[in-house]
């Protein structure tokens, strides 16, 4: 009985999403256009939609760690002849294109430049401070 | 046999590059994908947005030859700029992923042609910069690797990449090439290697373990050269802990780059806003919210009485509207019917007033076959307008204020990204995501971006040509705007009418080569004395520039003298 409502739930979720979560514009100033890629993500069988887990946040900070590495240990400045100078990033120094489902089920996407930066993303506390909301405009 | 193993070695070596020439720079894909995968992924695919490829690694790696392209168009260099470039999977989970990852393999700094000594240069602008290629001929500028598994079940389930060429992703697509132009900026300039990330406590402050705001290796780099903050200054002379602090100064790290200043008025928007110029009584700006559909209000704008139509536009909007800017009533149909309407009418612009009180929000909705502006004032203006016009004519402006643009400060420097929320380091090497229209390289990949980097689209070009990525059609390393002869061509030797000097040809501060001149002396020469005299002058001025020696001049008068010119 239980396993029945929640999957009506979630299908109820679903549709619901499907209706309302496409189709709405938003004002050319007074709300910046979002990603037109957010789409509909999964939902478990309580209905609730599926955002990174910690395990899954580790995989990714793991995967970039090197590419978003400031440390400067190992890294040579070779001083050549005409007194120029040259140093080797090995990977690190990069930036890293993230994408994840947020709590609205929509896919959000940002680069990042450090994995202070990957986490908030990641842990969806990026709020800039200055980004206009995207709100659900009227149509009439 | 290992004549014929090592040739087999160079063609397939040959196939994995693919060159994209073109006015300017000479960008090559490096594709370091194993045979099968990547992007040599065999997988069919049907052609989509422009992109012919019918595999899906050939439209992937079509997607980085657009960028490439892109990229070539905007920026000019003498020497190739590689881009080590692979298709592969990254970490990927149904609910988060790598999208791909960029930057530059390399720095430099005190190289000749350096704009500025001690600061350090990304590779290919060091390249660029110098004319000659700062590493050896075997290494790559900019590393680049991207996620081969979007789409694919356990990746980000229901979205993909779109693989198309012309920004027309769909809901659940991601449009690869605004990521891999975007990343590939980050390698060619657009960021700094000051230290973000907070050091090791229990370890002492070194350049190994450095404090936040620390320049690499105590050196500036060429991006942080233009980096100030509004309130506290340039970083150039900042200690560490006030670039850490500026960098999380919200709104107030800016870029203060000439090229920027300058196309910040053509690239962003200005306010927009709404003015009742007359009568008197209710002279003034109006708060408005602006439309997701028609064309966004602009400077000068538009000025003109306002015709009121009291029928609620719905199914038609009276003539009288015709050249004029109407006023509508919000109710009963959506908005778009209204405009649309008006605008069938001869309308220039609309105004809805709104039925409900409060602040006007934005007028939601969409068709694309509308063209004229349109806006919501607050129930309380509508009312106040429309008693005025049954005592005459009210007459507005609907314009932006260029005084006001969004994404730069006063002084119309354009803000960088520096939200006070991530601490303890934040990104600084991203326009900041006020700035409208979107920009491409702010942080977020909108999905209404398109695939440019220039003005009037974007700002990024204008950047790079900050931080020395100057015009040089002809890549004699003098900027265009101060090269007197285009198409210099350096390198060959020096030959008068087929006969080879065997001296190098070299191009002069005004851009000049020395058989450019040679050239000019033979077409305007009356006789062959004069020729030759003309000859020696250009050899005499080379070798007080350093760009010959005696000897070499010597070598030129005489082809010159056995030439029989005229």
């Amino acid at each position: 009985m239980d396993r029945n409502l929640n999957r009506n739930m979630a299908l109820i979720i679903t549709m619901f999403i499907l209706v309302f979560g496409v189709g709405t514009a938003s004002a050319q100033h007074a709300a910046k256009a979002q990603a037109d890629n957010a789409q509909l993500a999964s939902v478990d069988a309580n209905g609730k939609v599926k955002t990174p887990t910690p395990e899954e946040i580790q995989q990714i900070t793991q995967d970039t760690d090197k590419n978003l590495s400031h440390s400067t240990k190992g890294l040579v400045v070779v001083k050549r002849e005409d007194g120029s100078k040259h140093v080797d990033l090995q990977d690190r120094f990069q930036a890293v294109s993230l994408a994840r489902v947020g709590a609205d089920g929509k896919i959000a996407t940002e680069c990042v430049t450090s994995q202070e930066e990957a986490k908030k993303f990641l842990e969806g506390e990026t709020k800039p401070a200055s980004k206009p909301a995207t709100v659900e405009l009227e149509t009439k | 046999m290992k004549k014929t193993l090592s040739v087999l070695c160079c063609l397939f070596a040959l196939s994995m590059m693919t060159t994209y020439a073109f006015a300017g720079a000479d960008i090559v894909i490096v594709n370091v994908n194993a045979p099968g995968v990547g992007f040599n992924d065999a997988t069919p695919a049907v052609p989509i947005g422009g992109n012919t490829g019918t595999t899906r690694g050939e439209q992937a790696l079509n997607v980085f030859t657009r960028a490439a392209q892109i990229w070539s168009q905007s920026l000019d260099s003498g020497v190739q700029i590689k881009v080590e470039a692979s298709f592969e999977p990254r970490t990927c989970s149904t609910t988060s992923a790598v999208l791909g990852s960029a930057g530059t393999k390399s720095v430099d700094s005190d190289f000749a042609g350096a704009e500025f000594p001690g600061t350090w240069y990304h590779e290919a602008l060091a390249n660029k910069r110098s004319g000659v290629r700062q590493t050896p001929p075997g290494d790559n500028d900019i590393r680049a690797r991207f996620n081969s598994e979007l789409g694919k079940p356990g990746c980000l389930d229901g979205t993909t990449w779109y693989f198309g060429l012309d920004d027309q992703e769909a809901t659940g697509q991601i449009d690869l090439l605004a990521v891999v132009l975007h990343e590939i900026g980050h390698g060619l300039g657009f960021s700094t290697f000051v230290n973000k990330v907070a050091p090791d406590p229990a370890q002492p402050l070194s350049e190994d373990n450095p404090a936040i705001g620390h320049e690499f290796f105590a050196l500036p780099d060429i991006y942080e050269r233009y980096v100030s903050d509004d309130i506290t200054g340039s970083w150039l002379g900042m200690t560490d802990g006030q670039r850490a602090a500026s960098m999380v100064n919200d709104q107030h790290l800016v870029w203060v780059g000439g090229r920027v200043h300058s196309a910040v008025p053509q690239v962003l928007s200005g306010t927009p806003r709404v003015t009742v110029n007359s009568p008197a009584a209710i002279a003034g700006s109006k708060p408005i919210g602006t439309a997701g559909f028609g064309s966004p209000l602009s400077s000068p704008g538009i000025t003109r009485d306002l015709v009121y139509d009291s029928s609620l536009g719905c199914a038609a909007v009276t003539p009288a509207v015709a050249g004029k800017i109407a006023l509508i009533d919000r109710g009963v149909c959506t908005f778009v019917v209204k405009v649309k309407n008006a605008q069938n009418a001869g309308a220039l612009a609309v105004i809805i007033a709104d039925n409900a009180p409060g602040a006007p929000a934005g007028l939601g909705g969409a068709d694309p076959t509308i063209t004229i502006p349109s806006v919501r004032i607050s129930q309380a203006d509508g009312v106040a307008v429309k008693a005025q016009l049954l005592l005459g004519p009210v007459n507005v402006t609907m314009d932006t204020d260029l005084t006001h643009i969004a994404g730069a400060n006063a002084a119309l420097d354009a803000k960088l990204y520096a939200p006070t929320v991530i601490a303890p380091g934040s990104s600084v090497s991203h326009w900041d995501v006020s700035e409208t229209p979107n920009q491409l390289m702010e942080p977020f990949i909108n999905g209404d971006l398109v695939a440019s980097v220039k003005v009037p689209k974007d700002l990024t070009e204008s950047l790079m040509r900050d931080i020395g990525w100057y015009p040089d059609a002809d890549t004699d390393l003098v900027p265009d705007d101060s090269d007197s002869c285009a198409g210099s061509a350096v390198g060959a030797s020096i030959s008068i009418v087929g006969r080879s000097t065997g001296v190098p040809d070299k191009v002069f501060p005004n851009g000049c080569s020395i058989s450019q001149r040679i050239d000019a002396c033979a077409a305007d020469a009356a006789n062959h004395g004069g020729f030759a005299s003309c000859v020696a002058h250009v050899g005499d001025d080379a070798k007080k520039a350093g760009m010959i020696s005696g000897a070499q001049k010597g070598a030129i008068q005489s082809v010159a003298a056995g030439a029989g010119i005229p």
